[in-house]
């Protein structure tokens, strides 16, 4: 049985990158004749002390299927955020099983 | 939000529980701050910045972009946080809106933001989507054009592992994977790997068809100005398509 061509082709692929130190950004590369620092928040963040279930709101039709999320999961729970209402919060923070999560978009 | 990253982060600091708000501008980039120290915080490494907490960390996790039937599929018990507040309603009012819908609507950077940039690295446009893929001082970017270029699918070797980069169609984003697999090809929709394992749906299936855990790196789906700025000098991933013509 042979490869579908597509697959061989993808093997040239599998050669490794020359792997070079680069590294993050850190608090000591931190400019702040460049940063721009408010006094006050610029988006009010979103601290969720309650959640609904996803397949509610679907069927309230609050949400269709092609609606963006961004998800995080702790164990078995799966956590969801409406990335269009996050594109206003920039910040969601709360906790979920006892445990505390936030998300930065 | 103009960058289109999405990160998890522990908002505790030596096992007190911080309150975070967006407050200031760096590189283009939304900083953190905690009320209760003052510290300004870059939300993409997690990294106190400047403040009373400068150098300090917060543990970091994948967020991952998807859809409300791509979560269904996988999470039929899924929670929501829904905000109530009249700006993210506004937003969302029409049913939340594709990550297409959102990303097309932005095709430049705001006015207030150049200033606060660093020396952009102009090996690709400013505005490019990609994934960011990182692990410790390896950091590498993989185009969204190049994928595309692949029929939506790459493998590579990334830090002696190997990973492959797939459009994912009903998450309408780019996903980063460790696998074993050498190889993967659609059916339809699904991404059917060389290993005998597939992805369908966003979910990973095993050769025996039950669920498999996944593997997956750091990673965000981001514009390639926030990722070279957070991670100056990243290597880039451009192979050029081999023809299979």
């Amino acid at each position: 049985m042979s490869l579908p061509r597509r697959w061989l082709a993808a093997a040239p692929l599998l050669a490794a990158l020359p792997l070079t130190t680069v590294g993050a950004q850190t608090a000591e590369d931190f400019d702040e004749s460049r940063a721009y620092l408010g006094e006050s928040p610029m988006f009010d963040a979103f601290y969720p002390d309650e959640y609904e279930s996803l397949a509610t709101v679907r069927r309230e039709g609050r949400v269709n299927d092609d609606t963006a999320l961004l998800v995080l999961r702790r164990g078995e729970t799966t956590l969801a955020l409406l990335t269009m209402q996050m594109s206003y919060h920039h910040i969601a923070q709360g906790d979920l099983a006892g445990e505390p999560w936030m998300v930065s978009f | 939000m103009i960058c289109n990253t999405g990160i998890g982060l522990i908002p505790s600091v030596d096992g007190t529980v911080h309150t975070f708000t967006e407050q200031g501008l760096y590189d283009g980039l939304f900083l953190m701050y905690d009320v209760e120290s003052g510290s300004h915080w870059n939300h993409m490494t997690g990294e106190a910045v400047r403040g009373p907490l400068k150098g300090t960390t917060l543990p970091i996790e994948n967020v991952f972009h998807t859809s409300v039937g791509q979560v269904l599929q996988e999470s039929p018990d899924a929670q929501v946080a829904w905000s109530e507040h009249p700006a993210a309603l506004q937003r969302s009012g029409d049913g939340g809106g594709t990550l297409g819908r959102l990303l097309g609507r932005i095709t430049g950077v705001p006015d207030m933001f150049p200033a606060t940039m660093g020396e952009e690295d102009s090996r690709r446009d400013r505005m490019e989507m990609g994934i960011g893929i990182w692990k410790g001082d390896l950091a590498r970017y993989y185009p969204l054009p190049v994928v595309r270029e692949w029929d939506n699918i790459v493998f590579d070797d990334f830090g002696g592992e190997r990973v492959l980069v797939y459009y994912d169609p009903s998450a309408f984003a780019l996903m980063a994977e460790l696998t074993d697999a050498s190889g993967a090809s659609w059916d339809g929709s699904i991404l059917m790997l060389s290993n005998g394992d597939r992805i369908e749906d966003g979910i990973l299936y095993g050769p025996d068809g039950e669920r498999k855990e996944r593997n997956r790196p750091l990673q965000v789906f981001t514009r390639w100005y926030g990722f070279s700025l957070t991670f100056p000098e990243p290597e880039i991933f451009d192979r050029r398509p081999i023809s299979d013509q």
